[in-house]
């Protein structure tokens, strides 16, 4: 700004009408002046031009993110705070449950995938888990869990067929249904089964009671099943076994107890009884796996066994050396899931448990004696299986795979509370209910759907777009198909992007955002190769529309070099005088460079007149 | 008479109605006062914030002013805020300057297409203060008068002159020192 009277132009709009006119006369003659505004004149001509014009999906996003956000919510208020504050004195005054308490606390089923953050480790659950956080341990019943950044304090973790112990390690613990595999992958871990403890370091793998383990960790073997009494019989242990279980155990009814927790005895019992027999400790360890008529069998054929079900009948006090007794024993001992409690199944204290064995010596003496064999009480889900199978399919040869099958048929039937009308009396105190309530995932909405597109999770926003249009009373059902072809194409998958626009054209016709489909249908036949398919498409699409015009001007801009005739093409409508001005500028350039390309002289000059026309316009 | 029938109108006012009616225009507006630099995200979740910040505040409307220059006072506020944030500044202004360097690599004849003269304007723009920056937009590319403006910002309509000024002596200084005027 060389004239004092520049700084006069940048005000000229509140100037008066005589000054005004003195000072552009002024400007009219003088560069400096001039220049300035043209400079100023042009920049405001750009930004009027240009613009930015919401597309109809911004403003369909608008309002209903404007709807959600001052959707009324319910205001509880005072009421909310005097609800937590409450909860929060009964927890603090609330008896915490006995850690010696069996199962006082509830199962938690986790989903693949889930994080479960504690004090003393990471929990990833790398498949459907069932676990129970103890107030010592934690117990895993079923899946596989990787535990992270166990603390230097320690950790203990409870499975069917083992304990766990570890400090400062990472390892992966899969519970499946006759053996438990663990996986160190940094430091070490203690682990004990049946009585033997061993050290597993990092990069080692053991599996628990796998056919061809090492003795002391690992045992399974086939059995001979011969009883084929036990399934069918009906005695007071089973009986009691079905009608209360452990939960009464707990109540002061001495004579249930002591059927109800006599299988532990009983199993132990029959161990001892092996033990001294000193005959096949592999018929042992199958009888404990097998979890159904194969150990009846062996107990049929085993008196010390027998022994053992007297002990699980407690009450009974008889000392029947028959099978069917063995059976019932196990029978007693039914689990609320069909399975052994791991408590019980590997504890070796399990014998002098105040729960477990004292009930169970109450009932009857020799049992406590089979506490002694406290590796043998490992081995002992048999029980519920026993009295859950019906037709005893397990007396045949019992090989452990068939005895993992006759424990899974006896878990479903178990779960169901059919299996002989033994009702679910567990432990853990989780009712049918809590336990097989299904995990669904909420109702997924528009606003999940945005966030997830908005974090550039194409394929899972695409999901959540399905679901949102899928859902019958959605009201975005077009724009969630639209945002869904949008998520595809972004993903990579044009072709499905495709399918999604086609139908999403027959079921909403021109509907309200047809030239949005229009315009991402020729996006994704360019990005597929395919031009003239994509300036189909926009000659397809109903009505004129921003998103069109846009859509015109990015295929040709693109094709203008490689395919110019195509390029003209889709440029042709967009050379109208009612098209904006400014996007007419833009695209009588590119169709310049087009008819230039074409060696078309006309069409060219044709143009740049037109060019010319709008910028000598005031 | 004619206040208490624009009072009684504008009380039965929604905030549904608002977003149908005005919807397109704050939006529009707020993209105009972030820039080309600012993403459609950004601008999306502004628009919202304006009508949510209309919502909040449609009781207190006596309906002195018209809806229009009520909102876009809430909107030049809710933008402002925004701008408070020198992170979000920069972000805006390292987007504009970075299409700079995809414009210079395409011919000449693209160099006269309307998207690098807005970046380019942008660029200086992106350097003035917010606040006269907001005056500057509102006055010259959505049209507002400076009594409007005044109103919308809650200021003296003087001070609307004065920032309009500067802004446009910045503005004319920096797109000179840019390569000029063509």
């Amino acid at each position: 700004m060389t004239c004092p009277r520049t700084a006069e132009l940048l005000r000229a709009d509140w100037l008066t009408a005589s000054s005004r006119a003195a000072l552009l006369e002024h400007a009219a003659g003088c560069p400096a002046c001039s220049a300035a505004r043209t400079t100023l004149d042009g920049a405001r001509g750009v930004l009027r031009a240009q613009r930015p014009e919401p597309s109809i999906a911004q403003l369909v996003a608008l309002r209903e993110g404007v709807a959600n956000r001052t959707a009324p919510r319910p205001r509880y208020g005072w009421w909310v705070a005097a609800a937590a504050a409450a909860a929060v004195i009964v927890f603090a005054v609330w008896p915490q449950p006995d850690a010696s308490t069996n199962g006082a606390r509830r199962p938690l089923f986790a989903k693949a995938g889930a994080v479960i953050e504690r004090p003393e480790a990471t929990l990833r659950v790398e498949s459907d888990a069932e676990l129970r956080f103890d107030a010592d341990a934690i117990a895993l019943q079923l899946g596989a869990v990787r535990f992270d950044e166990v603390s230097s304090d320690g950790l203990f973790v409870r499975t069917p067929h083992a304990q766990l112990r570890g400090a400062d390690t990472t390892f992966v613990v899969a519970v499946v249904a006759d053996r438990t595999s663990v996986d160190v992958a940094r430091g070490a871990i203690d682990v004990t089964a049946r009585g033997a403890t061993r050290r597993i370091e990092a990069g080692q793998r053991v599996d628990i009671a796998a056919a061809d383990g090492d003795g002391a960790l690992a045992s399974r073997a086939s059995a001979r099943a011969r009883g084929d009494r036990f399934v069918e019989e009906e005695d007071p242990a089973t009986t009691a076994g079905r009608g209360r279980g452990a939960a009464s155990a707990t109540r002061d009814d001495r004579g249930v107890a002591a059927n109800g927790r006599g299988a532990v005895a009983g199993r132990a019992g029959s161990h001892e009884g092996r033990g001294a027999n000193g005959a096949n400790r592999a018929d042992v360890a199958n009888g404990a796996n097998g979890a159904n008529g194969a150990n009846g069998a062996n107990g049929a054929n085993d008196a010390n066994d027998a022994n053992g079900a007297n002990g699980a009948n407690g009450a009974n006090g008889t000392n029947d050396a028959n099978g069917a007794n063995g059976v019932r024993a196990s029978n007693g001992a039914s689990t609320p899931r069909g399975r052994s409690d791991p408590n019980e199944g590997v504890d070796p204290n399990a014998g002098v448990d105040p729960n477990e064995g004292a009930n169970s010596n109450e009932g009857v003496a020799p049992i406590s004696g089979a506490g002694r064999d406290g590796a043998s009480r490992s081995t002992a889900p048999s029980g519920p299986s026993a009295g859950a199978d019906p037709d005893g399919a397990a007396r045949a040869e019992a090989s452990s795979a068939a005895a993992a099958a006759a424990t899974h048929q006896a878990n479903e039937a178990s779960s169901s509370g059919e299996a002989r009308g033994v009702p679910r009396a567990n432990e853990g105190g989780t009712t049918d209910e809590a336990r097989d309530a299904p995990i669904t995932p909420p109702p997924a909405t528009m606003a999940e759907a945005d966030a997830l597109r908005r974090a550039e999770r194409y394929h899972a926003a695409a999901q959540a777009y399905a679901a949102v249009a899928a859902d019958p009373s959605a009201t975005s059902a077009e724009e969630a198909r639209w945002r869904q072809a949008q998520m595809l194409s972004a993903a990579g998958a044009r072709a499905e992007a495709l399918v999604v626009l086609r139908e999403a054209d027959a079921a909403f016709g021109a509907g309200r955002l047809g030239p949005e489909r229009a315009a991402l249908t020729a996006t994704v036949h360019l990005d597929d190769g395919s031009p003239e398919r994509a300036i189909a498409a926009l000659e397809g699409a109903t009505g004129d529309s921003f998103v069109v015009r846009s859509a015109r001007m990015q295929i040709a801009t693109r094709l203008v070099e490689d395919d110019a005739s195509l390029a003209r093409r889709a440029l042709a409508p967009l050379l109208d005088a009612r098209t904006p001005t400014a996007l007419r500028v833009r695209a009588l350039m590119v169709a310049i460079r087009a008819a230039h390309e074409l060696r078309d002289a006309d069409d060219e000059r044709a143009l740049r007149a037109a060019l010319e026309e709008i910028r000598g316009a005031p | 008479m004619r206040q208490e029938a624009t009072r009684t109108t504008e009380a039965s006012i929604t905030i549904d109605d608002l977003v149908r009616q005005h919807g397109a225009r704050v939006h529009r507006m707020v993209a105009s006062l972030l820039g080309p630099g600012a993403s459609d995200a950004d601008v999306q979740d502004l628009a919202q914030d304006v009508f949510l910040g209309a919502h909040r505040a449609l009781p207190r409307f006596r309906g002195d002013a018209k809806v229009e220059t009520w909102l876009y006072g809430i909107a030049t506020r809710v933008v402002l805020m925004h701008l408070r944030s020198w992170r979000r500044r920069r972000r805006l202004r390292r987007a504009v300057e970075a299409e700079r360097f995809e414009e210079r690599s395409v011919d000449i004849e693209r160099a006269a297409d309307q998207r690098a003269e807005l970046l380019r304007v942008w660029r200086c723009l992106a350097r003035i203060a917010p606040k006269k920056r907001v005056a500057y937009v509102l006055y010259e590319v959505e049209g507002l008068s400076g009594k409007e403006i005044a109103e919308a910002l809650d200021i003296n309509e003087a001070t609307v002159r004065t920032r309009v000024y500067h802004a446009r002596r910045e503005l004319l200084q920096m797109y000179e020192a840019e390569g000029g005027a063509r």
